[in-house]
């Protein structure tokens, strides 16, 4: 039977005061898939990556990482799984390779001589301890002892915050290496879920995006699909505007003069077929960056979706 | 990108995991705690209370040294990993809470052990009587012992049961901790100690002579319950996960200190309540 790689079904947690965490979140990352978690500050993405974890019991609804709750998993199973928390805390006193060491008797599957490589192209101090290395040197360290612990599921809260963009891209360059099946000791297909803010990193590596507002999965899609679907739409009108204008799946305008711009949820370019047929229209669709579509579906437009109407009333802003 | 797999099963080589996993963890604590360098200063705490002035040493200082050093040894094994800010690393690595916690609760055991071998050596056997004699120090004798616990196994016994009870709900108490900044835990054990202290006192005091044999058992079951309830809790609870704060533990450190320096005088009472009492 095929089992997702992370299944995270009417996930609830409440922490002290009433602070709702998660609000019945579902996220569903199929094996072998690359998703990336994308969300405002406190929206709950790191929540729910350690309620994955194990870390943090829910309050409600099922957490399960390669069809088992990781907290409650056997070794062998949990072997299977690495993460990267978003604050980096391994043991100040001991260095790194003593980690590396730690971890392969941890892990069945280790690779110490990938460790070391990485090492070298991360260029992370191999002998030095981890409490005396930089933060951005911490985080490395962090990362390779994940990546090379032959783990199938990679949960990853946000490795790359605090990088200098070499480093970020050194990084997203192995995890593409690893997804690749390039890297020595990557036959297995890896499920990778990522949190992060950097979205240029999320276009680069991710197949599947998840958006995350207020402790909810508010999209959930493969990234191609959501940039298809999402479309900046340029209404140029001319001297006979119609008093009635229906833009399909729209979310948000702003009129400037006789220029509409708009931002439309579209089931295929076929739908402005109508529009583009009005008489007077000059209509011209873009596509949106993934920053744009996640400002556009996080962002208050949301709440407030817009219907226009040109000619006798005001458009919405 | 990879095709969807059909993922269930686990790789190869299972078996692996366990012995390794358990191996691994044990070496991980024997690192951490330096417990090889505590193994050797261990055997000069004897010499350490001599020259502090002990000058009519007693298995009872061994007793209430043994007892002191259970809270130490439970309290830095259970707390050391939420303290450091480490939960969330070692928590998400192939070894289950259970086995961190049993791999834990056995080294913070061998060092008790360790501190009873001292205790047990220095008490009754006369290694140390060429270094008590320099010191111009009594050798132990049995009319020595305080008269609340007799003479003998039961003294043995309790000396025995009251600090591994100390340590297991030293540790298990620390161990269950999933809030870095509730103090409250710190004050549960001092009224416990206090507690504990005040009921031995109050046995030797009404069951003289027959009141090891009331808390031996009573110590050890409770022992092996806090044990297995405090197992449950460590599974269930959520890690600690806060980074700390700046004097946060500067502030659980001393809180700690108060706490041991209250034990240790409290302890220190009671030594002199039984020294009195057998005058």
């Amino acid at each position: 039977m095929s089992v997702a790689g992370i299944e995270l079904r009417g996930i609830e947690k409440t922490f002290e005061r009433s602070n709702r965490a998660l609000d019945r979140f579902d996220l569903v990352v199929p094996g072998g898939s690359f998703c990336g978690l994308l969300g405002r500050n406190a929206a709950g993405k790191t929540t729910a990556l350690r309620v994955a974890m194990g870390l943090l019991r829910p309050d409600a609804g099922s957490a399960l990482v390669l069809g088992e709750a990781y907290g409650a998993a056997p070794p062998a199973h949990r072997a299977r799984v690495a993460y990267v928390p978003q604050e980096i805390r391994l043991p100040a006193r001991r260095k790194v390779s003593e980690l590396v060491a730690y971890l392969a008797g941890l892990y069945p599957h280790y690779d110490r001589a990938r460790a070391q490589l990485l090492a070298r192209r991360f260029e992370v101090p191999w002998k030095q301890k981890v409490g005396t290395l930089s933060v951005g040197s911490r985080r490395k360290a962090a990362v390779l002892l994940a990546l090379c612990s032959g783990a199938e599921v990679l949960i990853l809260d946000e490795p790359g915050a605090g990088l200098d963009p070499i480093a970020r891209r050194e990084l997203a360059d192995v995890l593409i290496e690893m997804l690749s099946g390039e890297s020595p000791g990557d036959e297995r297909d890896l499920t990778v879920l990522l949190s992060t803010h950097l979205v240029g990193d999320l276009e680069r590596l991710a197949s599947r995006v998840a958006f995350v507002d207020r402790g909810r999965v508010v999209l959930d899609d493969s990234l191609e699909a959501l940039t298809s679907r999402f479309r900046r739409i340029q209404v140029v009108c001319g001297e006979s505007v119609p008093s009635r204008l229906e833009i399909p799946g729209l979310r948000h305008v702003q009129r400037s003069g006789s220029v509409l711009s708009a931002v439309a949820e579209l089931p295929g370019e076929h739908a402005l077929d109508a529009l583009r047929a009005t008489p007077g229209l000059r209509v011209e669709a873009f596509p949106m960056t993934l920053e744009e579509v996640f400002i556009e579906i996080v962002g208050p437009a949301l709440d407030d979706p817009a219907r226009v109407t040109v000619g006798g009333e005001e458009v919405n802003a | 990108m990879n095709a969807s797999p059909a993922y269930g099963a686990p790789p190869e080589t299972p078996d692996r995991c366990h012995d390794p996993v358990v191996r691994t963890l044990l070496r991980q604590e024997w690192l951490r705690h330096r417990l090889g360098a505590i193994s050797a200063m261990l055997f000069l705490v004897p010499t350490m209370a001599l020259s502090a002035g002990v000058e009519d040493a007693r298995p009872g200082v061994f007793f209430w040294l043994a007892f002191c050093m259970a809270w130490g040894i439970g309290l830095g094994i259970g707390r050391v990993e939420w303290q450091e800010g480490e939960e969330e690393f070692h928590l998400t690595l192939p070894a289950t809470r259970a086995q961190r916690y049993w791999v834990k609760l056995a080294v913070g055991a061998a060092v008790l052990l360790a501190v009873y071998a001292i205790g047990a050596v220095t008490c009754f056997t006369d290694w140390f009587l060429p270094l008590w004699d320099s010191m111009e120090l009594k050798p132990f004798e049995a009319e020595d012992l305080p008269p609340w616990v007799g003479t003998g196994p039961d003294f043995v016994a309790l000396a025995l049961a009251l600090p591994v009870a100390a340590f297991v709900e030293c540790f298990a108490l620390s161990m269950g901790i999933s809030r870095r900044g509730d103090a409250g835990w710190l004050l549960r054990l001092l009224l416990m100690g206090a507690g504990t202290v005040l009921v031995l006192l109050a046995g030797g005091h009404w069951l003289e002579g027959r009141a090891a044999w009331l808390y031996v058992p009573a110590f050890l079951g409770y022992a092996v319950l806090r044990a297995i309830t405090g197992c449950r809790l460590y599974e269930s609870k959520d890690a600690v996960l806060e980074v700390q704060s700046a004097g946060g533990g500067e502030r659980h450190k001393v809180l700690l200190l108060v706490l041991l320096g209250t034990l240790s005088f409290l302890a220190l009472l009671a030594w002199f309540l039984f020294e009195k009492s057998a005058s």
